[in-house]
């Protein structure tokens, strides 16, 4: 490049001002070596700043001078000092290209071991989330599980206001309901229940008084927790009764009643 | 006079920092307040600028400037650094160019050097402004041209222009004072 032409460029001003980009910072400082009068332009610019700088200078508090010196002081007396030994560039003065590169690739390193880092941790996370949602599940059906078994317990003990009806759905195969009225519980033990007949299905009713129609106790579930089910509770209740339907769904009055029975026995 | 000053430097001699504030302290501080707009935190940049200088003196290359652009150098990014972490907001930065144009009258200046002084008033003003931005208020020079408008190229340009003038300007102060 001709020197005139990278004289007038403005990269000395930049240089002066510290902001160079690395590959520029290299280019000024090989050229002021090179040439003296790229050398001689430099300090011709530094020293019209510089003189530009004292034009506008402001005399600081009489006191700074001597908080400066107790600050070197106090460092001076707690550090060992650097004399002789390489020392860092400070911030503000361009760090050479050799550093900058190393810089660069280290800051690479890092941003790939921070990438790595990154992605496990995803990986954790999620696996953690999902652990986390089956913990809460498991902790969830326990505690319905508790409440359920609080419920039986509290109507099986309650002697004093417990009766059932017992209704035998086949030989040596007996079924319970339990009423409660004090703790508003109605429930069903169908441990003993018996298979039903293909397509057809178990309905659950509670017997009202004054020839009332019979109220829908819901059907007769497998599945239930210790095949006990609580049932809605009717008060004035005076039997139960177990019906066979063809739809899994059941009928709003019965179809064919299996048994039924009014006959309550305490607890 | 100024080898010697330099050596004691990297040699981490006290001594030389109190030389080098009695020589330089007014120019910084001038440049600092510009930048942070605050005297309790130009005297805490100053502070650290000179502190910087000391541990860092040995790394100072007299072949790659002047001590007063190592020293400049220090002191505009430490204040800059401080613009940012004491809670300044940028608009305080990005005062109206017309703002940063009246305060280079600011009415701090040292007497010492109204001579000088007036001659930095001769400037145009687009020239004094711009060099007001990129060397008082911590501007690069791509911001320069975001907050003026002008293309980057121009500012470039006009950079240059405005310190060859103060070039010719002191350059003709000096003469006519000796």
């Amino acid at each position: 490049m001709d020197i005139q032409t990278f004289i007038q460029s403005g990269l000395l001003e930049s240089y002066i001002l510290g902001q160079c980009t690395a590959d520029e910072l290299v280019l000024v400082e090989r050229m002021a070596v090179e040439h003296p009068e790229v050398r001689a332009e430099l300090e011709s610019i530094e020293t019209a700043l510089e003189n530009y700088a004292t034009a506008q200078a402001i005399t600081p508090p009489v006191d700074l001078r001597e908080r400066i010196m107790r600050s070197i002081d106090a460092q001076a007396a707690s550090t060992i000092p650097n004399v002789g030994a390489p020392v860092t560039q400070p911030a503000s003065w361009p760090p050479a290209p050799g550093f900058m590169w190393l810089l660069v690739a280290a800051l690479g390193v890092l941003a790939v071991y921070l990438l790595f880092k990154v992605n496990k941790a995803q990986q954790e996370n999620a696996a953690l989330q999902t652990q986390v949602a089956t913990l809460t599940a498991e902790k969830n059906d326990c505690a319905t599980r508790t409440q359920h078994n609080e419920r039986v317990f509290a109507l099986l003990r309650d002697k004093q206001n417990t009766r059932r009806i017992e209704l035998e759905v086949a030989a040596n195969q007996k079924v319970y309901f339990y009423q409660n009225t004090a703790l508003g519980e109605t429930s069903f033990d169908g441990t003993g229940m018996v298979s039903a007949p293909a397509h057809r299905y178990f309905q659950l009713w509670a017997l009202m008084p004054n020839n009332q129609p019979p109220k829908d106790l819901g059907m007769f579930d497998l599945n239930a927790p210790e095949h006990w089910q609580h049932l809605d509770h009717y008060k004035e209740a005076i039997g139960f009764a177990i019906s066979l339907e063809d739809d899994p769904k059941g009928h709003p009055v019965p179809t064919v009643v299996l048994k039924a029975d009014t006959k309550f026995v305490s607890g | 006079m100024q080898d010697q000053l330099i050596i004691r430097l990297q040699q981490q001699d006290r001594d030389a920092i109190s030389d080098l504030y009695n020589a330089y302290s007014g120019a910084l501080y001038g440049v600092v307040l510009r930048i942070v707009q605050s005297p309790e935190v130009a005297q805490q940049v100053l502070q650290d600028t000179f502190v910087k200088a000391w541990r860092n003196g040995a790394s100072y290359d007299a072949g790659k400037g002047r001590l007063f652009t190592w020293l400049l150098n220090i002191a505009r990014n430490t204040a800059i650094d401080a613009t940012r972490t004491s809670h300044f907001q940028h608009s305080k930065k990005t005062e109206s160019l017309d703002k940063v144009a009246f305060r280079s009258g600011g009415e701090h200046i040292n007497t010492d050097h109204l001579g000088l002084r007036e001659v930095v008033d001769k400037l145009d003003d687009k020239y004094r402004t711009l060099i007001e931005l990129i060397y008082f208020n911590g501007y690069t020079q791509e911001e320069a041209a975001e907050e003026t408008g002008i293309p980057i190229g121009t500012i470039k340009t006009r950079l240059r222009f405005a310190i060859n003038e103060l070039r010719k300007t002191f350059a003709s102060f000096f003469i006519f004072t000796l």
